[in-house]
């Protein structure tokens, strides 16, 4: 009789898959760049792929791994057909911001308005002084003539 | 001895797993409202929630150290608490080391400003799960998910991102929809997740506990899987992963293999479809605009 608490890595495996998850819920949910926002959809399918590997591993089977492999296949095309969308909202807008479409929400939802004014971009330092092209530094006078 | 020989169906049959439909029972009844040491779980990660949401961009700037203070407070205490109750060893060093990095990256991933950075440090987040499935004994799928997710996804997206980048702060990446609702709903969905994977009283965790043991394997199961132990006193899954990972998927899963095939030429041809210019599909309607 095999009870299967015996295999003590399956519950914090199964932890590590839940923090994934719901860190990427959090992005998902929270990030308004469309890039980030499917990058946090991948993270909750890692979460995931790694529950069904340590459902594996537990189970004695490779049932879990084949399951991980098709859904390999599966992110790889979400993210073809995911960067081809993500390209051609960025056309027609000129952002990857989420918010300019936010026209499409449903009628008794509020626009969001976006009131804190942005941090000014970061001052960059001052640019090191040069000569001006074509004068160069003052040479001194070489002594021997010929 | 078939390695995949036992499915789902079957097990449900033979009452390994509990059946569906049954009313789903959570309550803190044994005193857990009143017991503190009961709700410690769920201020930790709602306390790891908020330093998450300090994390989060946003125009006004919040105290960012005290978010990095809390959030990798919580980490560790995380990482630490995977080694209770087991001996040590370089087994469970690996996991600790890895699941780290995945989460370390993860959370770079959500509150990175900068989308390169964040894409980059999801590449992090690969490596970590994929070093998981190393010590979870599928070298396959590890080498495969560094391959299709760090070889080819975050290219490509690093190459959009490059396209469409723009300098300094801008609304899509200096700006945060509802931070603290969306970190509370994450925090308040990993309490509950946490609670049922390794819960004392629910009767659904998978592992069981001294209270509700986990279910018991059939016998057909039982008889089949024995001697199939390895020295640890676990269930042996085989060593020549890749082979016998073929030959699992050809022989249960083939129409899931064609299937998979059909998806990826679709796909490749939808993306081309979706993202080409429209313009040039229509030459009448451009010569319209023309004149």
């Amino acid at each position: 009789m095999i009870p299967p608490s015996d295999y003590p890595g399956l519950s914090q495996h199964l932890l590590v898959g839940a923090v994934l998850f719901c860190l990427g819920l959090v992005g998902f949910l929270a990030r308004r760049n469309m890039i980030l926002a499917f990058l946090n959809a991948e993270l909750m399918v890692q979460g995931v792929a790694l529950n069904f590997v340590a459902f594996s591993r537990y189970r004695g089977n490779l049932e879990g791994q084949s399951f991980v492999l098709f859904l390999l296949t599966v992110a790889a095309c979400e993210a073809a057909i995911a960067m081809a969308l993500i390209l051609v909202l960025y056309k027609n807008r000129g952002t990857l911001d989420v918010s300019v479409w936010q026209e499409l929400r449903e009628d008794s939802l509020d626009a969001v308005e976006d009131t804190d004014p942005l941090p000014l971009p970061a001052a960059q330092a001052p640019m090191p002084p040069l000569p001006t092209a074509g004068l160069g530094p003052q040479q001194p006078e070489e002594l021997s003539r010929v | 001895m078939d390695p995949g020989s036992i499915c789902a169906g079957e097990l449900l049959k033979e009452g390994f797993m509990p059946p569906i439909g049954q009313p789903f029972s959570f309550s803190f009844a044994e005193g857990g409202m009143n017991n503190p040491v009961a709700l410690l779980p769920l201020g930790a990660v709602l306390a790891a929630a908020f330093g998450l949401f300090l994390l989060l961009p946003s125009p006004k700037g919040g105290p960012r150290f005290l978010g990095y203070l809390i959030v990798i407070g919580a980490l560790v205490a995380f990482v630490a608490s995977m080694a209770r109750g087991t001996a040590f060893s370089i087994e469970l060093l690996l996991q600790q080391i890895f699941s780290a990095a995945a989460i370390l990256g993860a959370v770079f991933l959500v509150t990175q400003a900068n989308p390169a950075r964040a894409a980059l440090s999801f590449t992090l987040v690969v490596l970590g799960t994929s070093g998981l499935f190393l010590t979870l004994g599928a070298p396959f799928l590890a080498a495969a998910n560094v391959i299709v997710y760090a070889g080819a996804i975050i290219v490509t997206f690093l190459f959009v991102l490059m396209l469409a980048q723009q300098d300094g702060p801008s609304d899509s990446s200096s700006r945060s929809r509802d931070p603290f609702m969306a970190s509370l709903t994450g925090g308040l969905l990993l309490f509950v997740i946490a609670h049922t994977v390794t819960g004392d009283r629910d009767r659904f965790s998978v592992v069981g506990n001294q209270s509700n043991p986990a279910p018991v394997m059939p016998a057909r199961v039982v008889e089949e899987q024995s001697g199939r132990l390895d020295a640890t006193g676990r269930l042996a899954i085989p060593a020549e992963n890749t082979a016998f990972l073929g030959a699992d998927i050809y022989r249960h899963f083939l129409i899931g293999v064609e299937l998979a095939g059909v998806l990826l030429v679709v796909a490749t041809v939808a993306a081309i479809v979706i993202a080409q210019r429209h313009t040039a599909n229509f030459p009448a309607e451009s010569s319209e605009v023309k004149a």
